[in-house]
């Protein structure tokens, strides 16, 4: 447990260290208090958020939409991705649509999602899905086709049928290759969401980013972003301990225990 | 007579390169497999022995019936024949036990038998202790013993292994030969077995097919079913024979092969 304790100082060294050139700099008066607020005024601000429960309510409105979007975009993503590799209509059909979809920067649709879906949520969650689709679609799909000739062959022999097949070998041969996807994309659906809040309003953490900047209320808008950096990184530290988990069976769990 | 288990007829196999040129792997082979019999195919690398095993496995799609197993034309895989990897092919995400009860599952035994059969077959090629181990978690030669225990779950009549003990320690390697021989002698299987090594090939098996380099052609087969008071001899000058055969289809094979 100490060890644990040790290790994890030194992981936040540094951060700490940036926290106190930004203190330093702050203090010295070659910036105003308004360009440049203290960390000791930021963190005033993020503990009166706390305390308030604003910032619950804030971070649990970015969560929901966040993780609704990236939810829908796996299960459709892992979906595509492995009916791609097994059914060549399915391939035919995304194979051109992924190659230009892929590259293009999904939030430029944002206007006409707003459009179509109105200013809600929808279309918040729309946009959050249809952005990590891609991630997580492509990685799938080269999962599947990565799976070694011999597990196929060794399940028909053993008498699965296709379907089987599909679920009992090749899903989870591609899970560390979709879960590379869902890590890709799960930060692409933190952005999207801050993104669509900023341009739509609607609270969340982004909307009170947008309204802190309205105000010119500069340690609310450095309060936000140490609110969404903190929110982010919890995030991704639980997908990678869900990874960690479902991978105890691969090397690469085994090694890192070690 | 003893009855066929497997009877290939005249097969020609052909498949496409990636540049797109077909590509004669097997041209014309024709082999009786009795039941119950130790066979190896034995070539240089490429010479479609293992591309021979796929086909009877029925993983590989070939058209027209020239191979029969047990009377049936082969159109695709099935628990009648059990084959066992090189590499192993054990499922990573699934412990031994997961692997071993996994065709049981499928096959619809019920939980309590499975179990029973996957636990006794897990002791009988000696991984009792390691049931909850993941693949990854052991050496070459119990993962092979794993493998080969999942495929006797489904209590295959023909064994089909593909260089099986190939990517074994030579030590590890003798004591797999030794039990497979057991396992053979116990349960009376038809086993047709891949291999480039010729001492292997011709200690393990009654018959010895030999194979030319690509088109694989049966260049001869031999018997090596030797017992008695001379065997050890007798497999010693037969192992100097095959190596003979073997060495002339390696100096006619092009450089690049």
């Amino acid at each position: 447990m100490a060890r644990l304790n040790v290790a994890w100082l030194k992981r936040l060294l540094p951060i700490i260290g940036l926290l106190v050139i930004w203190q330093a700099v702050a203090a010295s008066h070659v910036t105003s208090a308004f360009l440049l607020p203290s960390v000791v005024t930021v963190a005033e601000r993020v503990w009166s958020d706390i305390a308030s429960g604003t910032l619950a309510g804030k971070v649990g409105l970015t969560l929901y939409r966040a993780l609704a979007g990236f939810l829908i975009a796996t299960v459709a993503g892992v979906t595509v991705g492995l009916s791609m590799s097994i059914l060549p209509v399915v391939r035919w059909f995304f194979d051109p649509l992924i190659s230009v979809g892929f590259p293009t920067p999904k939030i430029a649709l944002l206007p006409i999602f707003m459009l179509w879906l109105g200013l809600g949520d929808e279309t918040k969650i729309a946009m959050i899905t249809f952005a990590c689709f891609f991630a997580i679609t492509t990685n799938a799909y080269a999962g599947a086709l990565g799976v070694e000739r011999a597990f196929i062959w060794s399940a028909q022999m053993l008498g699965a049928s296709r379907r089987q097949i599909l679920t009992d070998i090749i899903l989870p041969a591609a899970t560390p290759q979709i879960l590379t996807g869902m890590q890709i994309a799960l930060p692409v659906s933190l952005i999207s969401t801050l993104v669509t809040e900023m341009i739509m309003g609607g609270g969340g953490l982004g909307g009170g980013l947008l309204e802190a900047s309205r105000y010119a209320d500069s340690p609310g808008v450095f309060a936000a972003i140490v609110e969404i950096a903190a929110a982010g990184a919890i995030v991704i530290n639980v997908m990678f301990a869900l990874r960690k988990r479902l991978l105890r069976w691969h090397e690469e769990t085994q090694t890192r225990d070690q | 007579m003893k009855t066929a288990a497997v009877a290939i007829n005249r097969l020609s196999y052909s498949y496409a390169a990636s540049d797109g040129r077909s590509v004669l792997a097997l041209s014309d082979v024709s082999l009786v497999v009795e039941q119950g019999s130790f066979v190896s195919l034995l070539g240089p690398s490429g010479c479609g022995k293992s591309t021979l095993l796929y086909l009877i496995g029925g993983f590989l799609k070939q058209e027209g019936t020239a191979i029969h197993v047990d009377g049936v034309p082969v159109t695709g895989p099935g628990p009648d024949r059990g084959i066992v990897f090189q590499q192993f092919a054990l499922f990573p995400w699934r412990t031994v036990l997961g692997n071993v009860v996994y065709g049981m599952e499928k096959q619809r035994v019920p939980r309590a038998e499975r179990l029973d059969r996957a636990h006794k077959l897990i002791r009988d090629v000696g991984l009792a202790g390691f049931e909850a181990s993941y693949p990854s978690q052991l050496s070459g030669g119990m993962r092979q013993r794993a493998a080969i225990a999942r495929t006797l779950a489904v209590d295959p009549a023909i064994l089909l292994m593909d260089e099986p003990f190939g990517a074994l320690d030579a030590q590890t390697r003798g004591i797999m030969q030794e039990q497979l021989r057991q396992i053979w002698q116990a349960t009376g299987k038809t086993v047709i077995f891949v291999t480039h090594d010729v001492r292997e090939a011709v200690y393990l098996s009654q018959k010895v097919v030999v194979m030319s380099k690509r088109p694989g052609t049966i260049k001869e087969i031999i018997d090596t079913s030797f017992e008695g008071s001379e065997a050890d001899a007798r497999v010693q000058s037969a192992v100097e024979d095959i190596w003979q055969q073997v060495k002339l289809e390696f100096a006619d094979a092009p450089a690049h092969a």
